[in-house]
């Protein structure tokens, strides 16, 4: 499995202004979600009002399992941070989508290589999942909620109440832990944020 | 203690308490004042179901089925509840284990620890609230393709890669 280019890195009160944009990701995953009037999606977080409303407004289910902050918890806690995979306990195959943000920007990478198994356990066949990550130098200062606007603009919300470390991984290492998946299509933005489209086989 | 706000007959709060464990709470009809509430202290614990006509609050411990479908249920930030909730509306501030179902709305503030399924009208969840669960809203027909915005921005992005090539170089983007 490839490997994280660095480690961990805490978050500055320094870091670059997010920008806004318009996520092409996004519009590509709810166009496939579209396709189904019973579709059932999960999110890892943060919980996002706006999000929780969008999507509960266009699927059958909307699921929320807040790993944000269940992994602030148990760092806080000196726990370790694999005990926290057991609230990810759906049965096989129970989602058309999985929302990871970029939650893997805040985990290790044999916890990475566990997420992936794990979502692609809990898709459907043909399920999608996105996923999200910044580049070096556009890491934000603090944790950030992708926060769904009109015509899939997304802007970005601190939350502060969350103090999670940061890794940064290349493009070849990224997509290398996805390769579990099929890769639908890949972004890049001028705010360095990476998108990822991707879909179980 | 059980505590009964803005009552005027004062013989109610006696059947009050005569709570105990294991059997069922029925609050007293409401008078039609619809600011009536019933607020379960943070030390009263409840195991059994409640039915009522009123508002309730709870602030201590309950374990079992609410049920209020023309009142709406609180769940205060001390408050510890596990049971299914059917209500008007719902606010859930402490922690709640369970279902649930309203025509109205239930709000998830930012101290709550909520564990369950919510199927309501609307929803309001505050950053910082512990939320693992499902939600699913009664929707309104077009509702959906009111929502559906085509994106026409793509100025702004280039794909990184196609499946299984190489990553773009820092050089490939646009600035």
């Amino acid at each position: 499995m490839a490997t994280s280019t660095g480690p961990a890195h805490s978050y500055s009160n320094t870091g670059p202004s997010l920008t806004d944009y318009t996520s092409m990701m996004l519009q590509m995953y709810f166009e496939a979600l579209d396709q189904s009037s019973m579709a059932q999606v999960l999110d890892v977080g943060p919980v996002c009002e706006e999000n929780i409303t969008f999507f509960a407004q266009r699927v059958k289910r909307f699921h929320v399992c807040d790993m944000f902050l269940r992994l602030n918890r148990n760092r806080r806690e000196g726990l370790p941070s694999k005990k926290m995979w057991k609230h990810l306990d759906y049965a096989p195959h129970s989602f058309d989508g999985i929302n990871l943000w970029d939650f893997i920007d805040h985990i290790n990478d044999d916890e990475i290589g566990r997420l992936v198994n794990l979502c692609h356990t809990l898709l459907k066949p043909k399920g999608m999942m996105i996923v999200t990550s910044f580049e070096e130098q556009s890491a934000p200062s603090q944790i950030n909620s992708f926060v769904i606007q009109d015509s899939y603009r997304l802007i970005f919300r601190p939350q502060n109440h969350i103090d999670l470390p940061w890794h940064y991984r290349s493009n070849r290492a990224l997509t290398n832990m996805l390769s579990e998946f099929a890769s639908v299509k890949s972004f890049l933005y001028r705010n360095g944020v990476r998108e990822f489209l991707c879909k179980r086989d | 203690m059980l505590k009964k706000r803005k009552k005027t007959e004062d013989d109610k709060s006696s059947a009050y308490d005569k709570i105990t464990e294991q059997k069922t709470l029925t609050a007293a009809p409401s008078l039609g004042n619809t600011a009536e509430k019933t607020v379960i202290g943070e030390n009263i614990s409840i195991e059994g179901n409640i039915r009522g006509d009123e508002h309730l609050v709870i602030e201590g411990s309950m374990k079992g089925n609410i049920e209020m479908e023309k009142h709406n249920f609180t769940v205060g930030s001390k408050g510890r509840v596990e049971g299914e909730i059917n209500a008007q509306s719902v606010r859930v501030s402490g922690q709640m284990i369970g279902n649930i179902k309203t025509k109205g709305k239930v709000e998830i503030t930012k101290e709550a620890d909520f564990m369950g399924d919510i199927r309501a009208k609307s929803i309001s969840v505050e950053d910082g609230a512990y939320f693992k669960g499902s939600i699913e809203l009664d929707r309104e027909p077009h509702r959906k393709t009111a929502l559906t915005g085509k994106s026409t921005t793509i100025a702004t992005s280039q794909p990184i890669n196609e499946p299984k090539t190489p990553m773009a170089k820092e050089a490939d983007k646009e600035n």
